[in-house]
């Protein structure tokens, strides 16, 4: 009978929202909405004000116009679990390693990698097959969000709807690229054209205008003129906005024309470091690993990592005795892929965090055992990235700068990017990504490689500060980057992530349930030998 | 299904006949009236059958292959023409068409058995919930096996129903649409309409009686919901909001009541196979989830 009284409370209160009475049997109910219904708003209200649903909306609206048709099949895989693999270590009993995963039923990806690297070279010598389309559309839709969110930020300050403000913004953004042109020293991020805003009070004083029949002289007139301090005075500036940075200057980040000369060179040849064993289950397989144990040379087993990791390692193309460089060390997963090809001749994670960088090298310890030469190769500094100054010493430097990390966004509060109160650092984002990025450009050794990584799918972060750090390092210093096009080398990858061609400088793992790797946008920039500019200039 | 029916009544003949399949099957399709009159092999069964063509004649059924059919299903010739007269002279008052009496005891036999007191009883408990005699009897037509029902389900279920939908009309037109709600147990339908109206704030109450939603189990109810709110097809309406603002919202009908390809394709906008998956991997989240809550409430016991 309970029960009974309870679904119907549930039910009528649900559907009608009112206070009502319902016979059941023999009793009579009265059953108050008002108080439920409070419960179910805050909970609501609660859910409404979650960093990851501001992640979401944010994602919907900016994403969807991208992606458009695609969003819904990356929307719930970034929602769903994602898909593991795991580093086999080679300081454990590596046989038997491999014989207990494929008794699981997983694939060893380098095996499977190889073969149908051979499948396409002989099928398909000169065809493009991942697909030369972008995954999204961005010409146009950056430009359209910018719009976008220019009003909003009006309609934030202006709460009511100013066609003023509206149409000049209209006006502003439509001669934008022209002034853009006209102008190369034009600062993106300059707001308003203000005369006097770097100007102190004093000095702007002088040369200001007053309103002379507002002053009121001393004397017995006074209490007569006072009469003018009620009259009304329209606001010339808004005080305490001094530290406002408006959404739209986010998306101000990303142009569409290069003002630097890029190259874009096609690499199809993608080498898979034979000592690299990652297992990963079949597609459509969403079965987890299980947590690693440690083996009679007491070192772990495997390490569990999340797929995409292994692309951007793959794209540095690390060769025996190159000195590597992991500028910013965000997760463990990229230092131990690269680590356990035990290739390079020095490896260096770097970690501004000293209790990360700790915790990365105790971590280190156990995959390794004291192997002399094998531990002096690997090292753990907790620089800050932006400090390092041992230029031209590394070959291949790879960097993931920090972003807002599309899948924890919406599945973790955690260091949420989309916490309200840290907008203004997710909108300075991209000056915090392009000035590690330039610090990497400028390490790597000429003919080195640095390859760019962020977990978002967002053009500003990608595209944007890549373009943006090339054209900054072209005009300030004249050095000169190719960007590697590896569209045809990842094919043999495709059984186990959806890899695209993302913008124009990077590629992108897509998060597709069957294989639900990513997001991970990377991007393989190599320094030329002789930069251009000096040619130019001794010509 | 047509097929697989010819095949089991051609086994029954074979049975009730007891000569080789072959020489049965022949003398079945080709005249079904010879079984009931002047089969020789029928003997000590043709009689019966003739006095229950005539009773049924004596209510003005004249349908061979029914005739065929009753004589086919030994179920339903071994009580002899007494049930079958009680049958009729029970329900033809209530407004039952003797064809349709015939057609319900084929769907449920069991109805032969039943005494007519049972029947009549039944027959009131189902009118005291629904007050239309009309709706009950092509409720009833329709599924037969609703006689087998206790007075006190009937009434339970469709109170519950009626907390609902909120219509007698519309509990007669949902039962139409998945009897199989009247079997579900009262903490399933219980927690599917709660789920639906308080997680997918569906207020319209029209889309209840529309859809097979209530007939669904809460696994397959909570899947197709998690995986269009997953792919931001599904908004949770605003509470606070009038009902009558109109929703971007599939109704429920098209969640529910689409095979899983269209559901995936049209409604959902990805892929089948990407529908397959995430079914798999949201099992087990909830798994999961199921056995969290299991640690947590044992943890907290244990503290207790």
């Amino acid at each position: 009978m309970f029960a009974e009284m309870h679904l119907i409370r549930m039910t009528m209160l649900c559907h009608k929202f009112v206070s009502c009475t319902k016979r059941v049997g023999s009793h009579f109910c009265y059953y108050n909405s008002k108080r439920w219904a409070s419960n179910a708003y805050k909970e609501l209200e609660r859910e409404r004000n979650r960093s990851t649903t501001k992640a979401l909306s944010h994602f919907d609206d900016f994403y969807g116009s991208l992606f458009q048709e695609q969003w819904p099949s990356i929307r719930v895989a970034l929602l769903s679990a994602p898909k593991r693999g795991v580093v086999v270590n080679n300081f454990s009993d590596k046989e038997r390693i491999l014989k207990d995963l494929q008794n699981e039923g997983a694939y060893n990806i380098r095996e499977i990698f190889e073969e149908q690297q051979k499948i396409v070279k002989d099928k398909f010598p000169d065809e493009v097959l991942m697909g030369s389309q972008d995954v999204y559309q961005v010409e146009g839709s950056i430009e359209e969000m910018l719009l976008r969110q220019q009003r909003a930020d009006s309609d934030q300050i202006y709460p009511e709807p100013l066609h003023s403000i509206s149409s000049e913004i209209s006006r502003n953004s439509a001669s934008k690229q022209f002034e853009e042109k006209a102008s190369d020293d034009d600062d993106n991020f300059k707001v308003s054209e203000d005369p006097t805003k770097d100007l102190p009070l004093s000095e702007t004083l002088k040369t200001a205008d007053y309103d002379k029949s507002r002053l009121i002289a001393p004397g017995p007139l006074a209490s007569e003129m006072s009469a003018s301090l009620y009259d009304f005075v329209p606001a010339t500036k808004l005080k305490g906005m001094d530290d406002y940075i408006p959404e739209s200057a986010h998306y101000s980040y990303y142009k569409e024309s290069p003002e630097a000369p890029i190259e874009i060179e096609p690499e199809d040849d993608i080498h898979f470091p034979h000592l690299l064993d990652i297992f990963a289950y079949e597609r459509g397989n969403c079965d987890a690993f299980q947590l690693s144990q440690k083996g009679s040379t007491d070192v772990f087993d495997y390490h569990i990592i999340s797929l995409g990791s292994l692309a951007p390692v793959l794209a540095l193309d690390v060769k025996k005795g190159d000195v590597v460089l992991d500028l910013t060390s965000l997760n463990l997963d990229i230092p131990i892929i690269i680590s356990q090809t035990l290739v390079p001749g020095l490896f260096i994670m770097n970690c501004d965090n000293t209790g990360r960088a700790k915790y990365f090298l105790r971590t280190m310890k156990s995959y390794f055992y004291d192997a002399g030469e094998m531990e002096s190769n690997i090292h753990v500094s907790d620089c800050h990235p932006l400090e390092m100054e041992e230029k031209e010493k590394f070959n291949k430097i790879i960097v993931s700068v920090p972003n807002t990390r599309d899948r924890q966004a919406v599945t973790s509060e955690e260091e949420n990017l989309f916490n309200p109160a840290r907008v203004k650092q997710r909108i300075k984002i991209p000056e915090v990504q392009t000035a590690f990025l330039r610090k990497a450009l400028e390490l790597v050794k000429e003919g080195g490689t640095v390859v760019y990584v962020t977990e978002s799918m967002s053009p500003i972060q990608n595209d944007g500060v890549v373009q943006k750090a090339l054209e900054d390092l072209w005009t300030s210093s004249g050095m000169s980057f190719t960007i590697k096009d590896l569209s045809k080398g990842f094919e043999p990858l495709l059984p186990f992530m959806k890899i695209t061609t993302s913008g124009k400088y990077g590629h992108l793992v897509v998060p597709f349930l069957p294989n639900n790797c990513g997001p991970l946008y990377f991007s393989k920039i190599v320094k030329n030998i002789e930069p251009k500019v000096n040619d130019v200039i001794i010509s | 299904m047509n097929s697989v029916g010819k095949i089991i009544s051609k086994t029954f003949v074979r049975s009730l006949v007891g000569v080789p399949s072959r020489i049965s099957t022949v003398t079945t399709v080709s005249c079904g009236k010879c079984l009931l009159s002047n089969s020789p092999t029928a003997s000590g069964f043709t009689s019966d059958n003739d006095s229950i063509v005539n009773v049924l004649k004596e209510y003005g059924i004249g349908n061979k292959k029914m005739f065929q059919k009753v004589a086919q299903m030994p179920v339903l010739s071994s009580g002899g023409p007494d049930t079958w007269n009680d049958l009729l002279k029970t329900l033809v008052p209530f407004g039952f068409s003797p064809a349709a009496v015939v057609e319900m005891a084929l769907k449920h036999p069991r109805l032969l058995k039943m005494t007519p007191e049972k029947i009549t009883n039944r027959w009131y408990s189902w009118v005291q919930c629904f007050h239309q005699n009309n709706l009950v009897e092509e409720l009833l037509t329709t599924y037969p096996m609703f006689f087998s029902l206790t007075n006190f389900e009937v009434q339970q279920r469709c109170d519950q129903l009626r907390a609902v939908i909120g219509s007698n009309k519309f509990v007669a037109i949902l039962l139409m649409k998945c009897p199989q709600i009247m079997y579900q147990s009262v903490d399933e339908l219980k927690n599917v309409s709660d789920y639906i109206s308080i997680k997918m704030v569906v207020r319209n109450a029209a889309e209840y009686y529309k859809s097979t939603a209530l007939g669904c189990t809460l696994e397959e109810v909570k899947t197709r919901h998690v995986f269009l709110e997953r792919c931001g097809k599904y908004k949770t309406p605003n509470l606070k909001q009038s009902d009558k603002v109109p929703t971007t919202n599939p109704s429920l009908s098209e969640i529910y009541d689409t095979p899983d390809d269209e559901f995936a394709i049209k409604i959902a906008g990805v892929t089948l196979e990407e529908f397959i998956v995430f079914q798999t991997m949201f099992d087990e989240e909830m798994k999961q989830a199921k056995s969290a809550d299991s640690n947590s409430d044992s943890d907290e016991s244990d503290d207790d």
